[in-house]
C-alpha cells in the first residue's frame, strides 16, 4: 500500500518536472532539472 | 602511475576547474559533477556507463523524495499565509529572550523541514527581513537570517548533509536516512541557543508590518503543528508507532493545506504553488543526484578500492578527522562537491558498523562548508556586497559550536548510541 502511494508521489513530481522542462530557462537550471527529471522518471517507470 | 589515480585526477580536476571557473556557482556544480562522472568513466576505459551514472542518484532517491515533499509543503504553507500569521503572533511576544528564540526557530523552520537553506531564505527569512525596524543594519539582519537557515539545515528532521554522509556508510547501496533525529537535535541545539542569546537584540526587534489574515491561515497552521508532532513521533518513537515516514506525512499535509485553503482560489494557483515547491528543491536535489553519479563512478573505476588500501594501516577516527579538516579547507575555497565526496569517503571506513551519531558528526563539516564557502555559500557575498572575512566574523560562533559537537560525535560516537532511536 505504502509503495503505491510512493509511486503516485514520484509520478506526480516527475510529471510536474517534465512540464517545467518545457519552459524557457537558463542552461544551468535546465541541467539541474534534467538530472532530477531523468532520475524521477526512471524510478516512476521502474527502469534501472 | 596507477590507472585509479589517473581516473581520480581527471574527476577531481574537472570538478575543481568547474568551481574555479564559475566562482562556486552551485547551479554549475551539477554540470561539472556530471562531466567529471562521464570523464572518469571514459578515463577508466569503460565508455559512457549510463547504468552507473543513473544508479548513483538512485541511492539518494528516497531521501530526496522526502526533501521534495517537504519543499511542496513549505510552498503551500507560505501561499496559505500560515507563515505570515505565525510571524504576526511571534511578534506579539513581550519577553525579549523568548521572542528571540521564537524568531530564530521561525527562520529555521522551513530549512528544518526541507533540509536546504534557500527554503528558509525565500519564505520566513523574507518576512523577518521585512519586519526589521527602520534604521536596522540590513547586512547584519541578512547574516542573522542566513545563520538561522544554516541552523535549520542542521536541526531535524531533514538534513541534506547527513543524507549525503549516510549514503557513504552504505557504499553503493541505498542507506535509509533513519535514526538521525536526536543526533541532529544534539548537534544543532547548542548553536541555536547560543546564537539566539547573542543576537537577542536583533532577533527581538523585528515587528510584523501588516495584520495577517487568520481566516485562511489558521487551518494551515494547525496542519503545520500536527505535521511537527508526526515528525517528532517518526524521529523519536518510530519503533513504537510508525506513521509511514516523513515523505508520506509531508505529502498528506500538503494535500490538507491545499484543501483547507480551497485550492488557493483556482486550479492554476494550486498547480503554480506545487510546481514552485518542486522547483525550489530542484537545485539541491540535482547536486545530491550528481554527487551520487560521481561517487558511483569512483567506486566502479576502483578509486574507492585504492582509497581503502591506503587507509587500512590507520585507525578509523584519525582518518575521519583528517577528512573532515580537508573538507572544511577545500570547501571554503571550492564549494561543496569535493567536500561532499570526502565526507562520504570519511564515513566509508566504518561501513556497515556506522552509527548515526558518528555519521552526524561527519556531516557537520559538510553543513559548515555550505555556509562558509566563498562566494557560493548560504550567505551569498556577491549578491549582498559582503566580504568573506565579514561573513566569517559573524558566523564563527555557531560554526565553532557545530564543529565542536561534530568532532565529539566522531570521537565518542560509539559511546553515544543512546541517541539513536
Amino acid at each position: 500500500m505504502l509503495q503505491i502511494i510512493y509511486y503516485v508521489i514520484i509520478t506526480v513530481f516527475a510529471l510536474l518536472l517534465l512540464a517545467n522542462v518545457l519552459r524557457k530557462r537558463p542552461f544551468t537550471e535546465l541541467v539541474c532539472l534534467a538530472f532530477v527529471v531523468v532520475t524521477f522518471t526512471l524510478r516512476a517507470l521502474h527502469i534501472k | 602511475m596507477r590507472n585509479e589515480i589517473v581516473v581520480a585526477l581527471v574527476m577531481f580536476l574537472i570538478s575543481i576547474g568547474g568551481s574555479v571557473a564559475t566562482r562556486n556557482d552551485k547551479k554549475w556544480s551539477v554540470f561539472f559533477l556530471f562531466l567529471a562522472s562521464v570523464a572518469g568513466s571514459l578515463a577508466a576505459g569503460m565508455g559512457i556507463r549510463f547504468r552507473e551514472i543513473v544508479e548513483g542518484p538512485f541511492g539518494f532517491l528516497d531521501s530526496m523524495l522526502c526533501v521534495c515533499c517537504a519543499s511542496v509543503l513549505v510552498a503551500t504553507l507560505d501561499r496559505s499565509g500560515a507563515f505570515s500569521f505565525l510571524f504576526d503572533r511571534i511578534c506579539g511576544i513581550k519577553n525579549r529572550t523568548l521572542k528571540a528564540f521564537a524568531v530564530l526557530l521561525f527562520i529555521a523552520l522551513p530549512a528544518m523541514l526541507t533540509g536546504f537553506a534557500s527554503s528558509s531564505l525565500l519564505t520566513t527569512g523574507q518576512l523577518v527581513k521585512k519586519g526589521c525596524y527602520k534604521g536596522a543594519d540590513s547586512r547584519k539582519m541578512h547574516l542573522v537570517v542566513c545563520v538561522g537557515a544554516f541552523i535549520g539545515v542542521i536541526l531535524p528532521p531533514t538534513c541534506i548533509p547527513a543524507m549525503i554522509a549516510a549514503n557513504g556508510a552504505g557504499s553503493v547501496l541505498p542507506t535509509p536516512y533513519a535514526g538521525f533525529f536526536l543526533p541532529l537535535l544534539a548537534a544543532g541545539l547548542p548553536a541555536f541557543i547560543v546564537y539566539a542569546l547573542v543576537n537577542r537584540k536583533e532577533l527581538s526587534s523585528v515587528e510584523s508590518g501588516e495584520k495577517a489574515d487568520s481566516k485562511g491561515a489558521l487551518p494551515s497552521l494547525i496542519v503545520l503543528t500536527v505535521t511537527c508532532i508526526a515528525v517528532i513521533i517518526d524521529g523519536v518513537f518510530s519503533n513504537i508507532l510508525y506513521l509511514g515516514g516523513n515523505t508520506l506525512v509531508f505529502f498528506i499535509a500538503s494535500l490538507i493545506v491545499i484543501g483547507a485553503s480551497r485550492g488557493f482560489g483556482s486550479i492554476k494557483s494550486t498547480y503554480e504553488t506545487v510546481s514552485d515547491g518542486v522547483m525550489n528543491a530542484v537545485v539541491p536535489m540535482a547536486i545530491v543526484f550528481a554527487l551520487g553519479s560521481f561517487i558511483e563512478v569512483s567506486s566502479m573505476t576502483g578509486v574507492r578500492g585504492l582509497y581503502s588500501l591506503w587507509i587500512l594501516p590507520y585507525d578509523v577516527v584519525p582518518v575521519m578527522l583528517v577528512l573532515m579538516a580537508a573538507a572544511l579547507v577545500i570547501g571554503y575555497f571550492l564549494s561543496t562537491p569535493i567536500p561532499a565526496f570526502l565526507i562520504t569517503y570519511a564515513v566509508f571506513p566504518i561501513g556497515w558498523l556506522a552509527n548515526t551519531v558518528t555519521v552526524t558528526g561527519l556531516a557537520m563539516a559538510l553543513a559548515v562548508v555550505a555556509l562558509i564557502t566563498r562566494n557560493g555559500g548560504i550567505v551569498n557575498c556577491r549578491e549582498n556586497s559582503l566580504k568573506s572575512s565579514d561573513v566569517l566574523k559573524e558566523v564563527w560562533l555557531p560554526v565553532a559550536l557545530v564543529l565542536a559537537v561534530g568532532v565529539i560525535f566522531v570521537i565518542f560516537g560509539d559511546s553515544m548510541t543512546f541517541l539513536i532511536r
